[in-house]
């Protein structure tokens, strides 16, 4: 019944357009004809009196003049309604705010113990009163607020409240609703309550055009498995993720702690996005024991993965042999990647190396690059900057003088 | 041919232009309830700080430039160094000012003046001094203080200074929302068939609304009746205007005042054109002919409906005269500048659709609007208007705007509904009226002085256009 409700709220928007397209079109034809009959019934066409009167172009633009008229009522009166139904959701609001958030705040953060009885009667009373869908969407909302930001003895209360509200129909009905507000509402709950019966339908859902809903499902499947291989269903057939989607993926993984990843599968992927989000981990897990399959990435084709290998490779070297190696690949890079690798010497672990690479970048570079490659050097050796003070190119003396006025 | 043929040849011309314009408004609608449906449902619920934390996401530059901004400076810096996007710099350009503008800077920001080492890709007047901040909190900052040489030259030197992915080009005198960056960035991260070159974003009227800390904490509806006009003008043109042009990839022009664009493309056309007052629009015009004549790929320019950004707009005669005498200038300046792109199939859509848009509606429409009041009086004066046929005339026109902007308003309370209180809806309907009889027609005047200046007084070059500004409150 509910998911009925929720088909034809979906679809009212567009039966109201397509009824409002046949009265138009049954409207013009009327208008053009002089009666019609209905059974026994002749509606005769008024205006179609004056047609004699005036040229037919004026006829249509009569017409015309009517359907404008119409569509000013409708606006103004769907202005209007939607102008009460905001008042009538934020008055809701307000009362959720005023009498249900003190309660649910002092069930949650009191140090008091209820008893079973009490627990029970204060369910029974919050059951009594939220009675509309729209309250108990807001409800749900709360307590998935308070579960993200809390640990501990907290965290359980509001996984527990929500597992006694019984709200599984609620979300199973939302997860099927064509409204991305609903469906998104249901991923989220899935996600943080962890009911993990509903994976089937998330992982369809990661495959969604819908941006929103995908980015929401991955986050929901890396949560319903972080404690086993969160991103096996990345390399599942079909999976094609967005520069978005590796960014969302690299986020859950950190936040989640995750340590069980398949490093081999994702970086030697044939999916280009899924190999650089291999790599991307793979560096900022510090994983060197990855670092030959990185370099074989070295020669892809695909630009981001060539960069994103090299910077890895370059942040995982250590020994000079490591950097003549990726010297001489360095002009091949592209001008971005030239910087990050610059950025990225200041971290080196062989700080001998790195100097000479980065004079080199200083006496025979562009102009940002030798801005880049100054900054690094005022982290990694400031008496080599204060001798490119006086040096006798203009780019470089300026580039210096520059570092020195900002940083000193 | 006898004198009646003649005068049904002209009204014909008259009447069919009259369709045209009237079938492109409705498109417009239609199109940009789509667009908008389509956005709704991919962006609304995306949580944008999401994007804070993100690995990997182009790194933009705001750049802003300033001449005789001395009244709104602190506080406009004081917004756009309280954007919350991960990787971005500020770089302002004052524009040889002959106010206090740099002084107002240098003290309030605690500015020290720096060597500078510049990578002059794009030519531009000479630079006297670049200053950085020595307060952290100000560490994003990036001053340049340069010669004169007008609005374009003041955004090429930016660009230059820059070396961010990519660059928000704005009016310094705007206010921005705080999560503005992230959500003009998310097109180019987002997009899989499309390479996303630039996008625009919705200008919103600041006017009499309140401000606190470079933020806009209360939106109200403006006291003055110029700037009510502006608002229902800004309403219909970003709402649906360009809502529309965007949903079929069309759109040619982004509002210089907040505009995102990739730094490196823009290098490769020649920056911003020094020589023209309209450089918003051709810049969207010239890097669109670049991706179709030299780099051939799928491309697209995005559009954000959400109000992001909030400016002053002119509240009197000459200021609001001033400003639109230079936008046509600026957009006749680029069409002619453009012309071979007019119904040019090599341009696929905009040569056939987008420009042929602007020169029927832009360019040419005030020129046909007053020859044809001209011409109506004449034939009143001669006793062959039908007055009938006149006042049916008279009433659909009414009643089309009528629906057009009550349809734009409704969008607006439908969608974002920052004016709040039923006060909006009642005095926007008689804004609505009184814009027919006296916005519209003093628009088509201001029109068609920039039309005449355009072409008698070469009016073209390095004018900055300036309105008085009354400061925020």
């Amino acid at each position: 019944m509910k998911r009925l409700y929720i088909y034809l709220r979906f679809y009212f928007v567009t039966l109201l357009y397509i009824l409002l397209t046949m009265l138009l079109i049954v409207g013009a034809y009327i208008y053009s004809i002089p009666s019609i009959k209905l059974g026994s019934h002749i509606i005769t066409n008024h205006f179609y009196s004056n047609l004699g009167s005036i040229p037919e172009w004026l006829y249509i633009v009569n017409y015309f003049i009517f359907v404008f008229v119409i569509a000013i009522i409708i606006i103004i009166g769907w202005t209007i309604r939607y102008s009460v139904r905001k008042k009538r959701n934020s008055a809701a609001d307000i009362i959720f705010q005023e009498k249900y958030i003190p309660q649910l705040f002092e069930y949650l953060f009191s140090e008091h113990e209820y008893s079973e009885e009490q627990k029970k009667n204060k369910l029974n009373e919050l059951n009594a009163e939220i009675t509309s869908d729209y309250l108990r969407w807001t409800l749900v909302n709360v307590l998935r607020e308070i579960n993200v930001q809390t640990k501990g003895t907290v965290n359980q209360k509001t996984q527990r409240l929500f597992d006694t509200l019984e709200m599984d129909y609620l979300v199973y009905s939302y997860l099927k609703s064509l409204h991305v507000k609903d469906k998104i509402f249901a991923i989220k709950t899935i996600s943080i309550f962890k009911l993990s019966y509903y994976e089937p339908q998330i992982i369809k859902l990661t495959k969604s055009r819908n941006l929103i809903i995908r980015s929401e499902s991955i986050v929901a499947m890396m949560h319903l498995n972080a404690e086993n291989n969160p991103l096996s269903f990345v390399l599942s057939d079909g999976y094609i993720p967005t520069l978005w989607d590796l960014n969302l993926i690299i986020k859950t993984i950190t936040e989640l702690e995750v340590k069980q990843i398949d490093y081999v599968g994702l970086i030697n992927s044939e999916k280009e996005f899924i190999s650089l989000l291999g790599i991307m981990l793979a560096r900022k897990n510090n994983q060197t024991q990855f670092n030959q399959i990185i370099a074989a990435k070295l020669s892809r084709p695909n630009r981001m993965i060539s960069d994103e290998a090299f910077l890895t490779c370059v942040s995982f070297a250590e020994n000079a042999d490591d950097y003549n190696e990726l010297i001489n690949k360095y002009l091949l890079a592209s001008e971005n990647l030239k910087l990050e690798i610059i950025k990225c010497l200041r971290y080196s672990p062989d700080t001998q190396s790195a100097i000479k690479f980065l004079k080199w970048v200083v006496e025979s570079q562009k102009l940002v690059q030798k801005l880049e490659a100054l900054k690094s050097l005022f982290e990694l050796d400031f008496n080599t900057v204060v001798f490119y003070k006086n040096s006798e190119d203009e780019y470089i003396r300026k580039s210096c003088l520059q570092i020195l006025d900002i940083n000193l | 041919m006898n004198t009646f043929n003649w005068i049904d040849i002209v009204t014909s011309i008259f009447f069919i232009y009259g369709c045209l314009l009237f079938g492109s408004y409705l498109l417009n609608a239609v199109l940009s309830l789509s667009e908008f449906r389509r956005y709704s449902v991919k962006n609304k619920y995306v949580d944008y700080k999401t994007m804070l934390s993100f690995e990997k996401i182009p790194t933009v530059s705001v750049i802003a430039p300033a001449f005789n901004e001395g009244k709104s400076i602190v506080e406009s810096v004081k917004c756009l160094n309280s954007l919350s996007y991960p990787d971005y710099d500020l770089i302002i350009v004052n524009d040889g000012s002959t106010d206090d503008t740099l002084k107002k800077l240098i003290e309030s920001f605690n500015l020290i003046e720096s060597a500078q080492a510049i990578d002059t890709q794009l030519h531009t007047e000479s630079i006297r001094n670049v200053y950085y901040s020595r307060n952290p909190v100000y560490s994003h900052l990036t001053v340049i203080d340069k010669e004169n040489g007008g609005k374009a030259d003041a955004l090429n030197a930016a660009i230059n200074v820059s070396n961010k992915d990519l660059f928000l080009a704005i009016d310094v005198d705007c206010l921005l929302e705080p999560d503005a960056i992230e959500r003009m960035v998310k097109p180019f991260i987002e997009d899989r068939k499309y390479e996303v070159i630039a996008a625009g974003g919705v200008i919103r009227v600041v006017n009499s609304c309140n401000i606190e800390n470079g933020k806009v904490t209360e939106v109200k509806y403006p006291k003055n009746f110029w700037a009510k006009f502006q608002v229902l003008e800004y309403f219909r043109a970003f709402t649906l205007g360009r809502m529309a042009w965007s949903k079929i990839n069309g759109l040619l022009i982004i509002s210089g005042a907040f505009g995102l664009f990739d730094r490196n493309r823009v290098i490769n056309v020649g920056g911003y054109d020094r020589n023209t007052v309209g450089e918003d629009l051709e810049l969207v015009v010239r890097l669109r002919r670049y991706m179709h004549e030299v780099e051939k790929k799928k491309y697209r320019v995005a559009f954000i409906p959400d109000p992001l950004c909030w400016t002053e707009v002119p509240e009197n005669f000459n200021n609001l005269f001033r400003q639109r005498n230079r936008w046509t200038r600026g957009a006749i300046d680029t069409i002619l500048k453009h012309r071979k792109m007019f119904l040019n199939p090599k341009y696929k859509l905009i040569g056939l659709l987008s420009f042929p848009n602007w020169v029927l509606f832009e360019w040419l429409g005030p020129i046909i609007q007053f020859v044809g009041l001209l011409y109506f009086i004449f034939l009143a004066i001669f006793g062959a208007v039908d007055y009938k046929i006149f006042i049916t005339l008279l009433i659909f026109v009414f009643t089309f705007s009528l629906m057009y902007s009550l349809f734009a308003i409704f969008f607006e309370i439908y969608t974002f509904n920052k004016y709040k209180g039923s006060g909006f809806f009642f005095q926007s309907v008689l804004v609505i009226i009184l814009e027919m009889f006296i916005y519209q027609p003093l628009n088509m005047i201001f029109s068609l002085s920039g039309h005449l200046d355009y072409y008698f007084k070469r009016k073209t070059h390095k004018v900055w256009g300036k309105m008085e500004r009354v400061g925020f409150h």
